[in-house]
């Protein structure tokens, strides 16, 4: 053996305190290893990769979507368009951005029809991640902009993305997302959109408790009027420990991010995380995500934020009793009044590591217990079941989306579900209608709900076929009955029938809605689409 | 076993090495964890499909990380550039490090190995960081035994012309 080969040796085994440590992989996987991973592989990778094709191609196709518009906003749509059928298109402008070829859209959040937002990442020449938005007005979507501000704040290694976009009224949007300061490093920011023109990000304050940590993530935004927002998620700690953090704007001014003493003081195992949060009105929300106890088992919590103070943090009722596996969450909360608000999680049951799902209600200011998701024990055999998304168009009549495994032990196919919660009663969870002829290859999710009155809603997410290919499907109720789930009409079109899924649906009070995902072209490079309300994609 | 349980199992088991080959791989921390992640999913739907050997698990997650790793390489080949050696070594010619300066040529050798080509570099990780025998790392990228063997040469003799640009200034590594 030459010594040049023992020096290659060195030099490899020299570097390999760069590499990641494991526990980083650890803590990004969560409380839910699978559904982290799952998740990963189509928005995380989005966000990190950048490793996909250089030159990406545009591709637009003519979309349009919508339901019924009844009461256009600031944006008046063609008067001929009606229930006309569901399509997608590429966001215009974003590939040409996007020269790194790894984009997804994140989130989208629509005021009124025809007037809707939609937030995510690209990445750059230089495979750098990027913020970016897109807004679509009076029906047509504007060319994708790097999200203003953020090519001053995103200087590190880690690369930006919008996670958040929420529109109380057209013109007047927020986002939120994270950038990278400095290499290794990670940090949030804000922005506000006045008048139909965003303003720049700027990194959300923080408290000198908050300060010390290099790494820290936004996970939900929620706007209850126009400069009236909260965000919540998670950050490092000096000691390197996960702690959860909310902030609020007021009155178009954001206050500093701060620890809740109250979710602090459970987490005695130095482990928690918000994952998700809703605004019924100014200074009065709600937030869910979980926190370790002393014996490290994770359980599921909320914070109460009662006019303009985060006072309050507490188990959820009910849910430690379920959690025997010492796995729990909350995953979604939808607010449609102050004090009314229903929260979706799971928990893992005796002998499992995770994954029942279950609901619990707020009524009046005061949390009910959690119950298991009924008719989700007979679907989700394999014990690996959770609600991605839930949306309430009021109190009582809630939707919520996720996935279940059928058999356990790896026998199992991965299918999507929707519940519905009626008149306060949630009825059993059922798979998302049609999903299972089109789920050949065990794999799918119903990734994000939306309602635009009690028994209207949308269900988007993705199903995986006969060869393994993952597509993009939609699903409409109509009156309190579910339509069959369909593959996303345009996609094929836009992906030539490569890999797609939704991200995020939205919908506007007028039976309007918009979906956003991501889709790989005819190059293997990863791009983002939205769908659209008349056609063509508008101003590129 | 339960799938999370699998999960946490075998990131335990394998996590640490295999963020290690993906960081030489790919030179990139965030990157790396992305293809461990990868990996991580796509063995627990071969669990799921067939009976996999626990003792199997890492060389199967370490197979799924370079496949990801050069799949996604080979999505932007066209835009890699074909670098001299002498661009390799980040100095211009003539000013060379002398044979004594160990560190210097070390910190050239490690440059020099992130900017071979994508095989030779996978190929040369395969054979020094994990050890495999030729016909092991042809398994493992699905080619001929003789085609490891060509790689193989071809970036060893990258690296030594990038560690002595007066052979390799004209040299293309790939």
């Amino acid at each position: 053996m030459s010594s040049f080969d023992d020096l290659i040796r060195q030099v490899l085994a020299e570097h390999d305190h760069q590499a990641p440590d494991v526990s980083g992989l650890l803590r990004s996987l969560g409380p839910q290893p699978l559904r982290s991973l799952r998740r990963a592989r189509r928005i995380r990778a989005a966000r990190r990769a950048a490793v996909l094709t250089v030159a990406a191609i545009a591709v637009v196709a003519a979309a349009i979507w919508t339901v019924a518009p009844k009461a256009p906003g600031r944006g008046q749509l063609p008067a001929n368009v009606t229930r006309p059928p569901w399509t997608a298109i590429g966001i215009p402008g974003l590939p040409k951005l996007n020269a790194g070829g790894s984009a997804t859209v994140m989130s989208v959040a629509c005021a009124a029809p025809g007037n809707c937002v939609a937030g995510g990442t690209f990445t750059d020449r230089r495979d750098i991640g990027q913020a970016f938005v897109a807004g679509e007005q009076g029906g047509r979507w504007n060319a994708a902009m790097l999200m203003p501000g953020t090519a001053r704040l995103n200087q590190g290694n880690l690369g930006a993305v919008v996670t958040s976009v929420a529109c109380p009224a057209a013109g007047e949007c927020t986002a939120a997302g994270y950038a990278s300061p400095r290499p290794r490093q990670m940090d949030v920011f804000v922005a506000d959109e006045l008048n139909g023109r965003w303003g720049d990000a700027r990194w959300l304050p923080r408290t000198a408790a908050l300060n010390r940590g290099i790494h820290a993530e936004v996970t939900g935004l929620s706007c209850s009027s126009v400069g009236n927002c909260a965000v919540v998620g998670w950050y490092l700690d000096s000691a390197n420990h996960h702690q959860a953090f909310a902030a609020d704007e007021r009155q178009g001014t954001w206050g500093s991010a701060t620890a809740i003493p109250a979710a602090m003081a459970l987490n005695a195992g130095a482990d928690a995380q918000l994952g998700t949060v809703s605004c019924a009105s100014a200074g009065n929300c709600e937030a869910g995500g979980y926190y370790a106890d002393a014996a490290g088992r994770r359980q599921a919590l909320l914070a109460s934020e009662r006019n303009g103070a985060w006072a309050s943090a507490t188990a959820v009722p009910g849910a430690h009793r379920l959690n025997v596996g010492g796995n729990a969450g909350v995953t979604a909360i939808s607010c449609p009044a102050a004090g009314n608000c229903e929260a979706t999680g799971f928990y893992s049951g005796p002998g499992h590591a995770g994954g029942m799902p279950f609901v619990v209600s707020e009524h009046d200011g005061t949390w009910g217990v959690a119950l298991t998701v009924p008719g989700i024990a007979a679907l989700n055999r394999g014990h690996e079941g959770g609600i991605s998304s839930l949306a309430c168009a009021s109190p009582g009549d809630c939707v919520a989306g996720g996935s279940y495994l059928t058999a356990p032990d790896g026998k199992g196919k991965v299918e999507a579900f929707v519940a519905a919660q009626r008149g306060d009663v949630w009825s059993p969870a059922v798979r998302v209608p049609g999903s299972g002829a089109l789920n050949a290859g065990g794999d799918a999710d119903a990734f994000s709900v939306a309602c635009d009155s009690a028994g209207n809603c949308v269900a988007g997410g993705y199903y995986t076929d006969g060869a393994g290919q993952s597509s993009a499907f939609i699903a409409t109720e109509r009156g309190g009955v579910w339509e069959a789930a369909a593959p996303l009409p345009g996609m094929p079109a836009l992906s030539g029938g490569n890999a797609s899924g939704i991200v995020s649906v939205s919908c506007a009070a007028a039976g309007y809605c918009v979906a956003g995902g991501f889709y790989q072209d005819a190059h293997g490079g990863q791009q983002a689409f939205v769908t659209s309300a008349n056609g063509a994609g508008g101003h590129s | 076993m339960d799938p999370d349980d699998a999960v946490a199992e075998l990131v335990a088991q394998a996590g640490p090495r295999l963020l290690r080959v993906g960081y030489h791989l790919s030179r990139d921390r965030a990157q790396a964890e992305d293809l461990v992640q990868g990996a991580l999913l796509q063995v627990i739907g071969a669990l799921r499909r067939r009976d996999l050997r626990p003792e199997d698990w890492y060389a199967y997650l370490r197979r799924a990380v370079v496949n990801e790793y050069l799949r996604a390489r080979r999505l932007r080949s066209s835009g890699e550039l074909v670098l001299s050696a002498q661009v390799v070594s980040g100095l211009p010619a003539g000013i060379v490090p002398g044979p004594e300066d160990v560190i210097t040529d070390r910190a050239m050798l490690w440059t020099a190995l992130g900017a071979l080509s994508y095989r030779q570099r996978t190929v040369l990780v395969l054979r020094f960081y994990e050890d495999l025998a030729d016909n092991e790392i042809a398994s493992v990228l699905g080619c001929q035994e003789a085609t490891v063997r060509s790689l193989a040469s071809r970036g060893l003799g990258a690296l030594r012309a990038a560690m002595d640009p007066a052979r390799g200034s004209k040299e293309h590594i790939r």
